[in-house]
C-alpha cells in the first residue's frame, strides 16, 4: 500500500497540463484505428470513469451509460482533439460533461444515511468544543484530544468492517468533496489534474479535500473509540 | 501565550492536508512543525490523518473491465473507423 503516495501526488510526478510524448503516440494510434491502443485506454480508465460517473448519477446502470457515452465521445472526437490538455484530462472532461447533463435529469438519489450526516455547510474539521475556549489559559488547545489508534492500524482499517465504514462515509459526502477525495486519494491523481477535470480552483480543491479527509478521519475515530471501549 | 506566532491546536487541525501535501508557506510550515515538537496530541492527530489517507488510498482495487463491455466498446471503435475510411 502506497502510504507515502499522498505526499508525492501534489506537485510531483509528470506534468499533466498538456499532452505528453506518450499521449501523442497513443493519439496517433487511435486515429489510425489501432484497436490495441483503444483497448489499453479502456483498461486504464474504465473502472475509474465508472467510479467518477457514480458520484454524479447514483444509479449504476445510468452511470454505465454515461461511461459508454464517454467512450463514444472519445471515439468520435479523437480526430478533433487538439492536445491542449492531457488525453486523460480530455477523456474525464467528456465524462463530467456527459454526467452533468444526465445528472440534471436523473438527480442523484441520496442514500437515507446521507440525509442524516453530510451537508455542504461550513462544518469544522474538528468540533469546536473539543478545544479550550477563548479566554482560557490554553485557549485553542485540545480539551478533548484524539487518542492514538495504536500500532499498524492500517491493516485493521482495510479489513471488512472499517473498509465498509470508509466507503460508506465517502458515499455520504457532498458530491464535490466525494469527487475530490476519490480522484486525489483513491485514484492518486495530482491536484492539478483534479482542478482541470472538476473545474475547481486550487484553493477550493484543497479545502474540499481537507474537509472530506477530516470526515473520514472523524468516522474512523468514532470507530476506534468504540472498539477501544468494547 | 508568549509568542504570538505560536500555532494553537485549533489552527493546526485546519492545516494538516496542506502540510502533508506540502502546500504550506515556509513560515507556516515552521510554525506547524514547532507546534508538533511540543504537542503530542497534535502528533497523534496528524498520524490519524496520515493513516486515514493511506486507508482511503487502499480502497483502490484493480478492476477488470467486464469482457462483454470491453468487446462492445472495441466493436464501436472498429465500426466508427470502418465507416470513416
Amino acid at each position: 500500500m502506497g502510504s507515502l503516495r499522498f505526499v508525492s501526488t501534489s506537485h510531483g510526478g509528470e506534468s499533466t497540463a498538456v499532452s505528453t510524448a506518450a499521449d501523442r503516440r497513443l493519439i496517433a494510434a487511435l486515429r489510425q484505428g489501432d484497436e490495441a491502443a483503444f483497448g489499453q485506454l479502456i483498461d486504464m480508465y474504465h473502472a475509474s470513469l465508472l467510479r467518477l460517473a457514480r458520484s454524479y448519477v447514483a444509479d449504476r446502470a445510468v452511470a454505465e451509460e454515461v461511461v459508454q457515452e464517454t467512450w463514444l465521445g472519445v471515439i468520435r472526437g479523437i480526430d478533433r482533439f487538439e492536445g491542449r490538455s492531457s488525453l486523460k484530462t480530455w477523456i474525464y472532461r467528456i465524462l463530467t460533461n456527459t454526467a452533468k447533463k444526465r445528472g440534471v435529469r436523473e438527480r442523484r438519489t441520496v442514500p437515507f444515511s446521507a440525509l442524516l450526516s453530510a451537508d455542504d455547510g461550513d462544518d469544522g474539521v474538528v468540533d469546536a468544543d473539543r478545544f479550550r475556549p477563548d479566554g482560557h489559559l490554553w485557549a485553542g488547545h485540545w480539551a478533548s484530544p484524539p487518542s492514538s489508534w495504536g500500532s499498524a492500524p492500517e491493516e485493521r482499517l482495510l479489513a471488512g468492517e472499517a473498509r465498509a465504514l470508509i466507503e460508506g462515509t465517502i458515499a455520504t459526502l457532498p458530491d464535490t468533496q466525494r469527487q475530490v477525495i476519490t480522484l486525489r486519494d483513491v485514484d492518486g491523481w495530482s491536484s492539478e489534474e483534479v482542478c482541470n477535470v472538476l473545474e475547481l480552483t486550487e484553493v477550493n480543491q484543497r479545502v474540499l479535500l481537507h474537509r472530506a479527509r477530516a470526515k473520514v478521519r472523524h468516522a474512523l475515530e468514532d470507530y476506534f473509540d468504540q472498539a477501544g471501549e468494547g | 501565550m508568549s509568542d504570538e506566532n505560536e500555532m494553537a491546536c485549533r489552527e493546526l487541525v485546519d492545516l494538516v492536508s496542506d502540510y502533508l501535501d506540502e502546500y504550506l508557506t515556509e513560515f507556516d510550515r515552521r510554525r506547524f512543525e514547532e507546534h508538533l515538537a511540543i504537542c503530542r496530541d497534535c502528533v497523534t492527530f496528524v498520524d490519524q490523518f496520515r493513516t486515514t489517507i493511506a486507508a482511503v488510498a487502499g480502497l483502490e482495487v484493480p478492476h477488470e473491465v467486464p469482457s462483454a463491455t470491453r468487446d462492445r466498446l472495441l466493436n464501436e471503435f472498429r465500426d466508427w473507423n470502418e465507416a470513416a475510411t
